[in-house]
């Protein structure tokens, strides 16, 4: 058979993008197949990376299929137009699920991870079957960027060669609708990233295997990881990243028993949508689901253990250059059973008909714990288009203008555009263009929100907390000192007190008296704060606990009788405070 | 209907299935005991019949927290049923993409030769400029070293469903296939079990009908020239039996016979090569027409290979493969007999496996055998 090629036409600023490494992460470029088959109204969409040695991948649907026409026109200057975008369905046929796919990227964000794939596709609509193959240009960086500099230099949109492909027409059959891709022609880059980071395995790190996850629920132990969780992804393997990053951009349902915010009534319904999509992600046979657990702290409180309890309108308002206008947030206590810690819950709701001449609204929740959030990748505001994140958590808060030290790592809040946002999204569809009206106002609101009723609020709860906190670990080591202390020497003490003992003698003679008083019936050890020679080693504060038990450990050792038996002791008890600092 | 494999359920395999692959595979299986799983090879293709009847047996462990079946590999050269064989396997590392006899034989050329290591296959690989030709060359080297370092295997099921001698060019393909998976069977396993074989079993499975290639022929006449030379034994059993050592004489009376006889003794040769003892556990055959009623047999010798003191000698299976005694005829089950029926009990007692397997999966079942 002949090979006949036929090329793929981009326009130059498709290709511009693309040069430039239009994802930003792997999950970024697959997340936009499962875009395409959650358009495709498919019950499941099954991701194969090849793990671990990532030399093959396939990504297969049970949707409507494409048909060959649009897979030509795709081919030929249709990625990056916005024929979606004019066709007049804004649902899917079969479950009605928000359309997605604006651009027709989703077959193009391969070439972010291989340079050559096979597409095969069973068209439901018109019964129609074809298989091709697609082939990237082999351009070098160095030619790319030639390309791109050509372009730029060009007033009008010049269509660029991005590829070819090959087709070829195939029997229709029902069992097989949707579309399947399957490339063994990896990017070494993809390769090598995804490979080398494997000792950063977040199964090797917490189970000590690199055996595949057992199921996604493991996976997730590996990272929330009880009173031990990741801090960050960066810590863990680009594959957990991966995973992470597409269970988090797909719209997926929540995993009810590990997310707090899941007792919303808003969220409730939420998932209740989301359940009724009837859409299920599966990579390497894991089953994705919203990966977000919350809470998420090193005490391990879990969502199990949290209740809602009291809920109170909190209004603020939201400055919006000169627009000014009075917003509301429900805010919902959260107890925690078996714990005095207190978290705050905020509903958001906000609609406007007008900002900059349409209609914007979004709704969402806010959640606030003592504590910092972990991983570090659930902090902040993740904003939801049609039901697919847009990007990452945004840690910054959508670049917050002011200081609030480690407050900021404490939130973690999720905004479901409703209505407006249509042009405010980049073509990577992975970032919004940050100078749109309908993303100023959301972070308008989102500052407000916090810089007005969240922050002020916490400030003072969190200090007392972490004082009572402070005083009650000190005490526990403290009781613990003694313990050891009795067992070392055999004396029977219970506790060690601080006395300022009044001073009106000569200095001198009160450097004869010993600092420590031994209280041997009262079983209490009396430490006189107010010594002459204790006195500068109690400047700073930090160092108080340490030195007295320095000072216990010195005097108790003077008196022994020997020189060898009061050496002995001293360092018994040096090793004993050494041990726990 | 997806396609499945045309004989997935055809009585014959599958008698030949549990009469002559299982009982050594589970008296193997007994030998290794408990100190470590088994590790198995197989060209299963979609229906993955004899992997669920090693799961059914408890010989392959499933795991009942994800359904993953583990230390099974296969290759598969079909993308699609690569990944649905991979996910019913639910295991990702399971698998290696492409044919086998490509893959093991890979050859290097002057291009391929300069990337003697996975690290530095993986340094050119980065440079996208590469010419698909030489891509994919370089893309089978890198598998050939990943089937490489999977080895070895306690089982090892080669389902060829075609002619160990095809017409040529490559007529030697499967053959030398075999012969260097006797030589990797050697290795040492690279996965941290440190599996060192000292005994194995493999079923080759292939075909044979009037189309048999006359190179072949005449390469089948030289060795079994050769055992007569080497082996007074050998030809006087050839002259008792076939009445002749007229080797064309003999061919010409019966060629299949003569088929029969001589290929196992290629298996052999390898197998003495690579210090392995061979000893012909079964050797069975049974008559199948193709789509054009064309007549044709499948063959399959079930040998246990075993690691030899002294030089092994491979004029014991040769003589064996001789005797057409040792060579057990499967003739056509009817489904209503006794056997028919314990036949197809226990294929659809695999098939449910199989298919509540594929349940979970949201694969395509079989059908009702």
């Amino acid at each position: 058979m002949t090979e006949h090629w036929e090329p793929i036409v981009l326009s130059a600023k498709v290709f511009g993008h693309l040069a430039q490494g239009l994802y930003r992460t792997p999950a970024g470029a697959i997340k936009e197949l499962i875009s395409n088959s959650f358009d495709a109204d498919a019950n499941l969409v099954r991701i194969h990376t090849g793990f671990p040695r990532f030399e093959t991948f396939s990504c297969e649907d049970d949707g409507t299929g494409m048909s060959e026409d649009e897979f030509r026109r795709l081919m030929n200057r249709g990625i990056g137009s916005s024929y979606k975008r004019i066709s007049p369905a804004t649902v899917t046929e079969v479950y009605k699920r928000p359309l997605i796919g604006r651009l027709g990227l989703g077959i193009l964000s391969l070439a972010q991870i291989c340079t050559r794939f096979e597409i095969l596709s069973h068209h439901k609509g018109t019964k129609t079957a074809f298989r091709a193959t697609i082939q990237f240009p082999p351009y070098t960086r160095q030619e790319m960027d030639k390309i791109v500099k050509r372009l730029t230099e060009k007033t009008e949109d010049e269509q660029v060669f991005g590829g070819k492909y090959q087709l070829f027409k195939e029997q229709y059959d029902p069992v097989k609708k949707g579309v399947r891709v399957f490339t063994k022609y990896l990017r070494e880059s993809f390769r090598k990233r995804m490979r080398t980071t494997l000792q950063r395995f977040a199964n090797k790190k917490t189970f000590g295997t690199s055996e595949p996850y057992k199921t996604f629920q493991v996976y997730l132990g590996s990272i929330y990881g009880g009173s031990k969780p990741v801090q960050s992804l960066n810590l863990v393997s680009d594959y957990d990243q991966l995973l992470f990053g597409l269970a988090l951009a797909a719209p997926l349902r929540y995993i009810e028993d590990r997310n707090l915010v899941i007792q919303l009534p808003m969220m409730r319904d939420r998932q209740s949508r989301l359940l009724n999509f009837d859409f299920q992600v599966q990579v390497d046979n894991l089953s994705l689901a919203n990966p977000v657990w919350l809470p998420s702290d090193r005490e391990g409180h879990s969502a199990k253990q949290c209740r809602l309890a009291g809920s109170e309108k909190r209004s603020f308002e939201l400055i919006d250059g000169p627009a000014k206008e009075i917003c509301s947030a429900v805010q919902h206590r959260v107890t925690v059973k078996n714990s005095d810690v207190q978290f705050n819950l905020y509903e958001i709701s906000y609609a406007n008909d007008n900002v900059a001449g349409s209609q914007l609204q979004f709704n969402g929740y806010l959640f606030q714990q003592t504590g910092r959030l972990y991983p570090r990748d659930i902090q902040g505001v993740l904003i939801r288009l049609q039901n697919v994140a847009i990007g990452k958590y945004d840690n910054s808060m959508l670049s917050y203008p002011y200081a609030e030290g480690p407050r900021y790592s404490m939130v973690s809040s999720e905004f479901f555009i409703q209505r407006g946002f249509e042009d405010a999204l980049n073509i990577d569809r992975d970032s919004f263009n940050e100078l749109h009206p309908h993303y100023i106002r959301l972070q308008s609101y989102v500052h407000s929100l916090l810089h007005d009723v969240i922050f002020p609020e916490t400030w003072s709860e969190e200090k007392e907390r972490n004082k009572a906190r402070r005083d009650q670990a000190a005490e526990a080591r403290e009781s613990k000192f003694v313990e050891r202390y009795r067992k070392t020497t055999g004396d029977s003490i219970r506790s060690i007190q601080r006395v300022e003992k009044p001073r009106t003698e000569q200095p001198t003679s009160a450097l004869r008296e010993s600092p420590v008083e031994f209280k041997g019936r009262r079983g209490q050890i009396e430490i006189d704060r107010n010594h002459p020679l204790l006195k500068p080693l109690f400047r700073r504060r930090k160092y108080a606990p340490l030195v007295e038990k320095l000072v216990v450990a010195f005097e108790r050792s003077n008196h022994e009788s020997t020189a060898p038996r009061r050496r002995e002791l001293f360092y018994k008890l040096l090793a004993e405070i050494f041990s726990d600092l | 209907m997806p396609e499945f494999d045309k004989w997935w359920n055809d009585l014959k395999k599958h008698w030949k299935r549990l009469q002559h692959w299982l009982p050594h595979w589970k008296a193997l299986a007994m030998r290794i005991g408990d100190d470590r799983p088994i590790r198995y090879f197989t060209l299963c293709a979609r229906s993955m019949i004899d992997v669920f009847m090693l799961v059914g047996e408890g010989l392959l462990k499933i795991d009942p927290e994800n359904y993953s079946i583990s230390r099974v590999q296969f290759c598969e050269c079909d993308q699609e049923q690569f990944a649905e064989i991979r996910e019913m396997i639910a295991r990702e590392d399971a698998g290696f993409f492409g044919q086998l006899e490509n893959v093991v034989l890979f050859k290097e050329d002057d291009f391929t030769a300069q990337f003697p290591t996975l690290e530095s296959i993986s340094l050119k690989l980065e440079d996208e400029g590469l010419e698909l030709e030489k891509l994919d060359r370089l893309l089978l080297k890198r598998t050939h070293f990943n089937v490489r370092s999977s080895f070895p295997y306690d089982f090892i099921n080669l389902d060829f469903c075609q002619y160990y001698y095809p017409h040529p060019p490559g007529m030697l393909r499967v053959n030398e296939t075999v012969d260097r998976i006797l030589d990797w069977q050697r290795r040492l396993s690279d996965d941290g079990e440190n599996v060192n074989l000292q005994e194995f079993v493999l079923a080759v499975t292939c075909r044979y009908d009037a189309q048999f290639p006359p190179e072949a022929e005449t390469r089948l006449t030289e060795l079994i020239r050769s055992n007569c030379t080497l082996s007074p034994q050998y030809k006087d059993q050839v002259q008792k039996t076939r009445g002749t050592v007229q080797l064309e004489e003999w061919i010409g009376k019966d060629r299949e016979d003569f088929f029969f006889s001589g290929w196992p003794k290629d298996i052999a040769r390898s197998a003495k090569e690579y210090g392995w003892s061979m000893e012909i556990l079964d050797y069975v055959y049974y008559r199948r027409y193709g789509d054009e009623n064309n007549p044709y047999v499948i063959a399959c010798l079930v040998a246990r290979f075993s690691r030899s003191n002294l030089a092994p000698d491979y004029i014991p299976p040769a003589l064996f493969a001789l005797n057409r005694e040792n060579r057990k005829f499967i003739d056509e089950i009817d489904r209503g007999s006794v056997e028919g029926r314990q036949v197809v009990e226990s294929l659809g007692r695999i098939v449910a496996a199989r298919n509540e397997q594929a349940r979970r999966k949201h694969r395509p079942e079989l059908p009702n055998p």
